[in-house]
């Protein structure tokens, strides 16, 4: 492997390395970056797809685009010019690899590397290991910047959804300590039950909601989806860690609503009317993904419309909340989710619009109902209702 | 049974198949390493595997993921299946996400849905070649219900025919999906809220099941045009005593060969025959002897006076005075009809499709003399 060429992406604050790297030498690099990033999207399986063709053209050692990578360790204040630094850093930090671009491509050698060890072809085996590629890295620790560089490549290529480039990206996150706040894995068989914990997958939902100023999912992207979501992101300060603003937010919100209505639940006499609530409890109530998309698009159109400067606002806000009714509140919001389970279309997307309406309304301090839960509650409804029905 | 889905541009055939424990995936029939799960957050039942089991489709232009319900049939009050729209197997945030008995249909529907979609059923354009997993509402319209009906249910008097049952279906909000684009449907039936849905069949003395069908399509995408919607509705009012009058003349006839030399008789009957010339008598003798469902107009009453009062007509008190000076009305004085009652002409067309699958469903060519029915046979072409 050998650095040839660094070009700084001011862009995004950071730099792109060229690297020369044999196929062999990739293959070493890249397969614990596979085997360990469960969020990378899945190939494309057909035996009649252009990768088929890709892989008898390695044999034949063609030259292949660049593969496009980003290491999301930080990075120590690096040099334009001192490439052998880059080549070092990225060897003792490959753990933290990312692929922006070419996951497909690098399925496609280690397939075929694979192919060629179970036929005992040898000699072809030798040819394509030692034969090169080119290979970008990005170093920085800007994700949100790299976010943006992940889009821009993808772009009219078979896309990933943007949730899923976010979970590839903030995937590291995962074994972090953020002030207490703990990212759990659907997939480790645990349940974020506890106040400070969180399903990684929702909490990314939330945080693409905020990016989008959409509490609507998006699953499938396209090209169009993926250029709005560029015209976007590119108008963020990138500068900041959003996604860790995003959270503690979010998680203050929790903090101080769990402070102050930890034991209330739902009486007796409500659930003989409605057995089946959206939820008992507080948090039963705001720690799913309707609630967290509600925030993040929420918050987000605040700050488009300059109602609020950022999520620091959001959380002093939110430190100073007082629950002065707390049961009639969780009464009031199970019973308006419960209507919106009975008159809407799509359960889930009514669910995500009414939360976005709940916080615009309990965070905009030129709203009648600022800081108020049970009048923000009631006036989603209201909203909802005006437009949608 | 195999469907065909677009991969990659191409078009392949996929053939659904449940040897993963735990989902359903649709396979490649010539590349079984080609595949794409079908997602669902729903946790499905496969008890029923290998039981019998039909799959309709339907459409529903304002179903919601929650209108799931029980399929019973009227007559023995026996369940036979249930609809399911698509949207909620998609979700599991609605009532019936954890009920056994949705969860096992589920499961046959969407094992069923993409087994034998049936030539020319309107579907969405989806290409499966870059997605691991594909959503039913990927491929059908997101109106889309299915109606999966057990056949094991279907003893005795307990009988099931789509066609038959359309007037039923329709007066709960369900259509027949066909080939059209289930968005050129717009019309306002009151999807059942207690999770049944009791259907009905035609009576086999309507005999032209498909027209009414027709009909009732034509009425679906007339684009709540009050007028339109009228005119097909009360297209199936003709039809029946377009029926009534037949078996009537029938039945004047042979009274007229009893009479032998009896002038009387045949003065008696030949004065009949006038009679039933006359559309309202056979609309009087439809809803008091054919269908016997004077007691159940209530509703469509109500409805056609308050027009008629908004007409400045007088009200009426049977369905023939009060339905059919609306129709003349209609067919013969639009040019007057003020725009501002067309709310109303719509509430009787709503009241008119509440009425017609026991309008329908009680037909019955019946002996004047003796009240018995009689199996009524259909008439050879030209024959009328």
């Amino acid at each position: 492997m050998k650095a040839v060429s660094c070009l700084p992406d001011a862009r995004i604050d950071a730099f792109n390395v060229l690297f020369e790297i044999t196929i062999g030498e990739y293959e070493e690099m890249i397969s614990g970056v596979l085997e360990s990033n469960v969020f990378q999207r899945k190939r494309v399986r057909s035996s009649k797809t252009v990768y088929s063709l890709l892989r008898n053209d390695l044999k034949k050692q063609c030259v292949i685009p660049p593969v496009v990578l980003a290491l999301t360790s930080n990075a120590d204040d690096f040099e334009e010019s001192n490439l052998a630094g880059f080549q070092k850093f990225l060897s003792e930090n490959q753990a933290s690899l990312v692929i922006l671009d070419g996951l497909q491509r690098t399925y496609t050698i280690l397939d075929l590397l694979q192919e060629l060890r179970d036929d005992n072809d040898e000699e072809t085996l030798r040819e394509v290991s030692s034969s090169k590629i080119r290979m970008e890295v990005y170093f920085g620790i800007n994700r949100l910047g790299i976010l943006y560089r992940m889009l821009t490549l993808n772009t009219g290529q078979t896309p990933m959804s943007l949730r899923q480039q976010i979970e590839i990206l903030y995937l590291d996150y995962l074994e972090t300590d953020l002030d207490g706040v703990e990212l759990i894995r659907e997939s480790e068989g645990r349940v974020a039950s506890g106040l400070d914990q969180y399903n990684f997958k929702d909490i990314v939902e939330g945080f693409n909601a905020y990016l989008d100023r959409d509490e609507l999912p998006i699953d499938k992207a396209d090209i169009l989806e993926n250029i709005n979501s560029l015209e976007k992101l590119s108008k963020e300060n990138q500068s900041t860690e959003l996604f860790e603003k995003y959270l503690e937010a979010f998680s203050a919100f929790v903090r101080r609503v769990h402070s102050q209505a930890s034991t209330v639940v739902l009486s007796d006499d409500y659930l003989e009317g409605n057995s089946s609530p959206f939820g008992k409890s507080f948090m039963q109530v705001f720690k799913k993904p309707q609630a967290m998309s509600g925030f993040g698009a929420a918050v987000g159109k605040l700050i488009d419309f300059e109602i609020v400067s950022d999520f620091q606002q959001v959380i002093d806000a939110v430190g100073v909340l007082d629950l002065s009714a707390p049961e009639e509140f969780l009464e009031e919001i199970n019973t308006s989710l419960d209507w919106l389970k009975n008159n809407t279309k799509k359960i889930g997307n009514a669910q995500r619009s009414y939360f976005s309406f709940f916080f615009r309304d309990l965070l905009n301090p030129e709203g009648d109902a600022y800081l108020d839960m049970l009048g923000s509650s009631k006036s989603a409804l209201r909203k909802y209702q005006g437009q949608n029905m | 049974m195999s469907i065909t889905l677009k991969f990659n541009g191409v078009d392949t055939s996929f053939r659904v198949s449940t040897d993963q424990p735990h989902r359903l995936e649709l396979v490649a029939s010539e590349s079984p390493e080609v595949s794409v799960c079908l997602e669902t957050p729903l946790i499905l039942d496969r008890a029923f595997e290998g039981k019998a089991f039909d799959i309709h489709y339907l459409t529903n232009p304002n179903i919601r993921e929650n209108d799931a319900a029980q399929v019973i049939c009227a007559k023995t009050g026996l369940r036979i299946g249930w609809i399911i729209p698509a949207l909620s197997l998609v979700s599991d945030l609605h009532d019936f996400a954890t009920n056994q008995h949705f969860l096992k249909y589920a499961y046959i529907a969407m094992r069923d849905a993409f087994k034998a979609i049936p030539r020319g059923l309107f579907t969405l354009d989806v290409d499966v070649g870059s997605q691991d997993c594909l959503r039913i509402t990927d491929l059908f319209h997101e109106s889309t219900a299915f109606l999966v009906v057990s056949t094991e249910q279907l003893v005795g008097e307990c009988e099931f025919d789509l066609i038959r049952a359309a007037p039923s279906l329709i007066a709960s909000g369900y259509l027949p999906l066909g080939v059209e684009n289930p968005d050129r449907y717009s019309f306002c039936s009151p999807i059942c809220s207690d999770g049944k849905l009791k259907f009905e069949l035609s009576a086999p003395a309507v005999l032209d099941h498909e027209l009414v069908l027709s009909l009732l399509s034509s009425f679906a995408s007339s684009h709540r045009d009050a007028v339109l919607q009228f005119f097909y509705l009360y297209q199936i009012i003709e039809l029946l005593i377009e029926r009534v009058f037949s078996y009537e003349q029938k039945q004047l006839a042979q009274e007229v060969l009893d009479a032998g030399d009896d002038s009387s008789k045949i003065k008696a009957a030949l004065e009949k025959v006038s009679e039933t010339v006359s559309e309202k008598k056979r609309i009087q003798l439809l809803v008091d002897r054919y269908s016997k469902i004077e007691s159940e107009l209530g509703g469509l009453r109500a409805a056609c006076n308050n027009l008629l009062d908004q007409l400045g007509m007088e009200s009426g008190s049977t369905l023939v005075k009060c339905l059919y000076p609306i129709r003349n009305f209609v067919f013969h004085r639009y040019r007057s009809f003020p725009p501002s009652s067309l709310p109303a002409l719509g509430q009787v067309s709503v009241e008119l499709v509440s009425v017609l699958p026991k309008m329908l469903g009680r037909f019955e060519a019946v002996e004047a003399k003796t009240g018995v029915g009689v199996h009524y046979h259909a008439p050879k072409q030209g024959s009328e």
